[in-house]
């Protein structure tokens, strides 16, 4: 069932001199299955958003309903919606606490009362959703490099077994391959059901993998839809100072300087694909391109 | 939640109590707490509590943000009120129990939560309405005399900067890490007072290795720009005495004079 927000409002520290908006007539529907990307300017309200997803802010005004749960109304259901929404913030690295990185994992299944052999089961297999190796789940969280650090405590939050999963900037910091690692795992957890909403600066990021974008201005909704129509729009995505992915950039540029190519493509492969085309049809002559083809080199 | 400790708590105006010489508020503020321990009958009281008015009219401090400071010790002044009214020996009024309720008694609480009340809500506006930076340079200043006895004045005052400064990020880092736990179930408001000590675990270590971490970091980057203390620094903000601090002072002198007379 989807996750719907109806003219959300949200205010911080209502009724202070610090009294800040942070939300403003925010609508929208997320259905089952979906992979949202969610971008938008420093203080637009992202992160607010996604923190309604499980209830850990109730929304000023206006309603959010997952499922049939209603945030912030049905105070008794709050465990439960935890469990259907993993919510995973900005560097998660920051959470952890156990002395070991089991223990760590664990804690999230502990605290909704599973027995301990279904706790040791969903360890594992968190384990193995964010490729960590087995062996380091007896050693110390604070051993672990950086990009380790960050998968052990994202396997904390899969160790709930949600159906819905938010990440806040999964990506920040870290290097090229553990950008791609860690892109990778998202498409494999997508893949295998579950609602991915992912908040992110890299717009890169975002046209490789979300099936829809939800760009955020100012606290409301500023544009929503697939994410091939929202990265053509290239003039108002430079309005909100945001930028379309760096290989349609390219694309304008070649289109620019005269060369027959389509302006919107969003991953590497496509790129490569529209150009692959173009030359090919320069060689024979006569071909029409048609930038539609999305397969891999 | 956290967000109510009023105390240490600054906010940005033009007024004129903003503006003027740190050393002026905190002097003002120290005289203000002495006379308050010293003074005795009840007009000296209004006047003290007109002061407190004045100030936080001329400073255009929102009521709510001075009663908001009360709510923490709001215990400790129903403990004194109490404790006050049933300990004093005197003249029994009411009995409870096995305790008398004096005249002397109530007399005595009443004074001693006015005291509390004007002692709060004068020390908070200080910090209401004093850059902690403002503050903490006027704390060295007056610190400096003592410095021949040993006093480490630069280093308290830096000490003191770096804390407060650190305070408002400590506070949005702990509401962080407790939103991350409560994502993977936490739960800090209920069961036994053991679970909750407990509970607190998840987010005090998380607490003190990002405290620790961002020391290191100040300390490196401190280093960086040849921070070497206090000896020989010159200031980008000299602090200077204008013609409303004396006005402030002669103020305070006279009316601190009419407290203790009255």
């Amino acid at each position: 069932m989807p996750i719907v927000f109806e003219d959300v409002d949200y205010v911080y520290d209502p009724e202070t001199p610090w009294q800040t908006t942070a939300l403003r007539d925010v609508s929208l529907r997320i259905e089952d299955g979906e992979f949202v990307g969610i971008v938008g300017p420093t203080g637009s309200g992202k992160s607010t958003l996604v923190q309604h997803l499980n209830g850990i802010l109730k929304p000023t005004c206006g309603r959010v309903r997952v499922d049939d749960i209603e945030v912030g109304a049905d105070r008794g259901r709050m465990k439960e919606l935890r469990q259907k929404v993993g919510l995973v913030f900005q560097y998660p690295e920051h959470q952890l606490f156990e002395e070991t990185v089991r223990d760590d994992i664990a804690f999230g299944p502990k605290n909704i009362g599973l027995s301990e052999d279904e706790v040791q089961r969903r360890v594992r297999w968190a384990c193995r959703a964010v490729d960590l190796d087995e062996q380091i789940l007896d050693r110390s969280p604070f051993e672990l490099s950086g990009g380790q650090m960050r998968r052990a405590a994202i396997a904390g939050v899969l160790a709930m077994k949600c159906r819905v999963l938010v990440m806040d900037e999964p990506t920040a910091g870290l290097d090229p391959r553990g950008r791609a690692n860690m892109l990778d795992q998202m498409r494999r957890l997508h893949s295998g059901g579950m609602t991915i909403i992912m908040v992110s600066h890299g717009i890169d990021d975002i046209a490789q993998i979300a099936d829809r974008v939800i760009v955020m201005n100012e606290g409301s909704i500023g544009m929503q839809g697939t994410t091939r129509e929202i990265f053509r729009r290239y003039e108002d995505l430079q309005a909100l100072s945001l930028q379309v992915p760096r290989t349609a950039q390219i694309m304008r540029r070649l289109r620019e300087a005269g060369i027959p190519v389509p302006v919107d493509v969003l991953t590497i492969n496509e790129a490569a694909d529209a150009l692959a085309e173009v030359l090919r049809g320069k060689n024979c002559g006569a071909e029409e391109h048609n930038h539609r083809s999305v397969h891999s080199r | 939640m956290l967000k109510s400790i009023t105390i240490g708590q600054y906010i940005p105006g033009e007024s004129i109590i903003h503006r003027l010489d740190p050393r002026t508020k905190i002097l003002g503020t120290l005289g203000y707490v002495v006379i308050l321990f010293v003074l005795r009958g009840p007009a000296g009281y209004a006047v003290m509590a007109g002061i407190t008015a004045a100030v936080a009219l001329l400073g255009r401090i929102p009521v709510r943000m001075l009663l908001r400071g009360l709510r923490p010790v709001l215990i400790i002044i129903l403990f004194t009120i109490v404790l006050n009214m049933v300990m004093t020996p005197g003249e029994t009024v009411y009995q409870l129990g096995p305790l008398d309720v004096t005249d002397e008694g109530i007399v005595q609480a009443a004074t001693m939560s006015i005291r509390v009340i004007l002692l709060i809500m004068t020390t908070s506006m200080l910090t209401l309405t004093t850059a902690p930076i403002d503050l903490t340079d006027g704390i060295e200043y007056l610190l400096g005399p003592f410095r021949r006895l040993g006093v480490p004045a630069h280093e308290l005052a830096m000490m003191m900067t770096i804390a407060l400064r650190f305070i408002p990020t400590l506070v949005d880092e702990l509401e962080r890490i407790m939103k991350a736990q409560m994502a993977r179930g936490a739960d800090f408001d209920t069961g036994s007072f053991l679970d909750r000590a407990k509970s607190m675990i998840p987010l005090l270590v998380p607490l003190f290795i990002s405290a620790f971490r961002r020391a290191d970091d100040l300390a490196l980057a401190m280093e960086a720009r040849c921070y070497r203390g206090g000896e020989g620094r010159t200031r980008y903000k000299v602090l200077k005495v204008s013609t409303p601090d004396f006005w402030a002072g002669a103020f305070l002198v006279c009316t601190f004079g009419a407290a203790l007379w009255v």
